[in-house]
């Protein structure tokens, strides 16, 4: 029974956070969203220390699968509010790596050569049939980093490839920078971590860029496992976002004088903290399960992952909209970051599930399953006299 | 990070479920169980429970063998809490002697003092009540009133403690007593072990909201004691209590979990039994949402449970971080509270026999009130998560 990490995992986090603060501070953050562009040396980066790539779900890597460690560098990431799609490349690696078709592309990706992102939700792209060969047309949406991107991973209906819509989806790879793709700016509110809309006219789909075979269910299976990690790690980014939210603010609470005395003597504010501090630590517990969950391929991994994403999300706002409370007026300017993470918390908990989602998923279990299931040890537990 | 339990551990649940099957009394939380009017046969029946515990092995789990314990470990204890809390099992009278007096003995009694007290008290043979608060002490715990004098080789206590759980079925009470006048309040406090049949001793039952009758006051008039029934040492009893306190924040989170889960399953299936506007209150999706809110939090008790019993394990002691888990849980729990009265809306008031939730989801609501004071309040929480775990200034 052990409920924490290891010395190895502890070192790996201290190393990153370190690698965030030098190279990712605040100057390099509002950078980024004065000019959008990826710089080359944040590539080099995350590629040289070999993060990319750290999730392994065949298991076959020394630590197991990467999830702990996966989990540990999410958090780094919304501490720091990096301006990277590293979500998208370690959750996108994950699936290409299960593909032996799929090795040149994935050591590109991990040695930095291109920069992978999703395209997490797909409006009406489909492929289609036609004498040349395969085309695509449509919209797909949520597509982080998009413009900065040489490659985009999209699930796609293939017309004819399966008997049900499901069963046509099919995961494929896009040439961002292809004449046939339109990349407009869908103006997220968060600009640490851009979103954008993709139009594809006419996009020739060649074979080599289907990741594991036409339909048959395997696209929604790798898109599905990619939705799962993706909604696991953004949740790991909430607490680690909200997390530095907390203790910014705290130290805040420490200098800032009011009446003649610190305003972290009064225990309006102390209450405030402490509140967030639970909340923190309480996503932060059941972002650590999930990840335990998934990768010791838990029966309950999915139920895991709805709980840890519904609660870091509702936790994230909340804290980090409460720091720019206990800034006051100051936390409300442009200047400070507070607005940094609280919009960064906004857009991490609308993206991969949205609240209201996660929870129905969790009233399925919950209510559906569990509770009408345990009927045989029901009448016991009617009415505990104690 | 490692979750699973061992084979062995395996092993021991499934003896420790069969053992619970077998022996929980007849009837037992099910609504044809009545307890007895007199409280004194509830006390009987409550101390039969605890003698059955430790029969069957399961006092003092993770105590050493030579007090009486089982010289198990932690993992054992929560695996009983576990199963002990699946199947709503009695909790005994002697709780405040398990939970807080004897690992308090454990770690300040002398040899003496734990060879006399823990076996007898695992045993079920002596129950002990826990006299801390006062009337003008709640919160403030340093300024108690209650005073001890050294009389030539005895201790004489006066004073007056409040809302003392079991005192009326209880055979000892430790105390805080003040012992010094002079110097800071914390400085001046002992803590003492005191027979309840003692000359000057009045306890007067207490009924709460929700007609338990498990308070007390008790009032020390002139109550002579062994100079020998001191732990920890005079003038050093504040120390030993937050030792005490630190358990009674700590440990139990897991059972505790369990417990809870049992009474959101109850929520969930009256739930499926209620329409409202039409709808069955199961399938809207509005009380949908505040069900799977509620269930996500009762999960993450169990995480914070899980790592407070890895730190206990890994580490041998529990931080200022236990407040935070009383404070998760306590909150939470008026939050199921106020959702089962939400839930059962026109229904709410009704309690009896024949009403749809029988009560039992009336008494989470009020229950939970007591919660979130007892065992430091949630502004004394959250104070202490403030000043000792985020360094704000005091």
């Amino acid at each position: 029974m052990f409920f924490g990490f290891t010395d190895e995992e502890k070192m790996l986090r201290r190393s990153v956070r370190e690698m965030f603060k030098a190279r990712n501070t605040s100057e390099h953050v509002r950078a980024f969203m004065e000019n959008v562009t990826i710089s080359n040396d944040m590539k080099k980066l995350l590629a040289g220390q070999g993060l990319l790539g750290i999730i392994d779900l065949d298991g076959s890597g020394e630590d197991g699968k990467g999830m702990m460690n996966a989990i540990l560098i999410a958090q780094e990431a919304g501490r720091h509010l990096l301006t990277y799609p590293l979500l998208e490349a370690m959750a996108g690696l994950a699936a290409l790596k299960t593909c032996t078709q799929q090795t040149q592309l994935v050591s590109e990706v991990e040695d930095g050569k291109k920069v992978l992102t999703i395209a997490w939700v797909n409006v009406d792209a489909k492929a289609r049939k036609t004498k040349d060969g395969y085309v695509l047309n449509g919209t797909l949406r949520e597509v982080p980093f998009a413009r900065g991107a040489d490659i985009i991973l999209a699930n796609v209906r293939a017309a004819g490839m399966g008997f049900t819509p499901e069963e046509e989806e099919t995961l494929i790879v896009l040439d961002a920078k292809s004449p046939n793709i339109s990349i407009h700016n869908a103006n997220s509110l968060d600009e640490t971590y851009p979103l954008y809309e993709i139009n594809l006219f006419n996009y020739p789909l060649r074979k080599e860029a289907v990741v594991k075979g036409f339909g048959m269910g395997t696209g929604h299976e790798l898109m599905t496992k990619m939705r799962q990690i993706g909604a696991l790690l953004v949740s790991a980014e909430l607490v680690g976002c909200s997390e530095r939210a907390l203790y910014v603010t705290v130290e805040y609470t420490k200098q800032r004088k009011q009446f003649g005395v610190l305003i972290g003597s009064f225990q309006a504010v102390k209450h405030m903290a402490a509140d967030m501090y639970l909340q923190v630590e309480s996503g932060k517990a059941a972002v650590e399960y999930a990840a335990w969950a998934l990768e010791t391929n838990n029966e309950e991994a999915d139920l895991a992952v709805s709980i840890a994403k519904s609660y870091a999300s509702d936790a994230g706002i909340q804290v980090c909209g409460d720091a720019i409370q206990m800034h006051g007026g100051i936390g409300f300017t442009w200047e400070n970051d507070m607005h940094l993470y609280f919009k960064r918390a906004r857009r991490s908990a609308a993206v991969l599930g949205d609240v209201y989602s996660h929870r129905e998923k969790i009233a399925k279990v919950a209510i559906d399953e569990l509770a009408c299931k345990s009927e045989v040890e029901a009448r016991r537990v009617v009415h505990a006299p104690v | 990070m490692d979750l699973s339990f061992s084979p062995q551990q395996e092993e021991y649940r499934q003896h420790v479920r069969e053992w619970l099957l077998d022996n929980i009394p007849e009837g037992w939380g099910t609504p044809e169980f009545n307890w007895p009017d007199d409280e004194a046969e509830r006390g009987k029946i409550l101390r039969e429970w605890d003698r059955k515990l430790y029969q069957g092995g399961f006092a003092g789990i993770s105590w050493p063998k030579q007090y009486g314990g089982q010289g198990l470990t932690h993992v054992e204890e929560i695996i009983f809490d576990e199963e002990a809390g699946k199947l709503n099992a009695p909790s005994g009278v002697n709780v405040l002697g398990k939970l807080l007096l004897g690992p308090t003995l454990l770690l300040f009694g002398t040899e003496e003092q734990k060879q006399r007290f823990l076996p007898p008290l695992l045993r079920g043979d002596e129950v002990w009540c826990q006299g801390f608060s006062e009337p003008n002490a709640g919160s403030d715990l340093a300024a108690i009133q209650t005073r001890a004098e050294l009389q030539g080789d005895r201790w004489m206590i006066n004073g007056q403690k409040v809302w003392t759980s079991f005192a009326h079925h209880a055979d000892w009470c430790f105390v805080l007593a003040r012992t010094d006048h002079e110097g800071p309040k914390h400085k001046g406090i002992t803590f003492f072990l005191v027979p309840m049949d003692t000359e000057g001793i009045t306890v007067r039952p207490l009924v709460q909201i929700n007609g338990n009758k498990d308070f007390n006051e008790v009032f020390f008039d002139n109550v002579y004691i062994q100079a020998e029934n001191v732990v920890g040492g005079v003038n050093n009893g504040w120390k030993v209590a937050m030792g005490t306190l630190g358990f009674e924040r700590g440990t139990l989170a897991l059972g505790r979990q369990v417990r809870f889960q049992n009474e959101f399953n109850n929520l969930a299936r009256i739930s499926s039994s209620l329409s409202k506007s039409g709808e069955t209150v199961s399938e809207s999706s509005y009380y949908r949402q505040k069900m799977a809110e509620l269930f996500a939090e009762i999960r993450i008790l169990r995480y914070h449970g899980l790592k407070t019993i890895s730190q206990l394990l890994n580490e041998g002691k529990l931080g200022p971080e236990a407040s935070l888990q009383k404070l998760f849980w306590s909150t939470m729990h008026v939050n199921m509270g106020k959702l089962g009265l939400e839930v059962l809306g026109e229904h709410a008031p009704y309690i009896g026999e024949e009403s749809i939730a029988r009560g039992a989801l009336q008494d989470i609501d009020l229950g939970s009130r007591g919660a979130i004071i007892y065992a430091g309040t949630t502004q004394i929480q959250k104070n202490i998560i403030a000043e000792r775990i985020l360094g704000m200034p005091k």
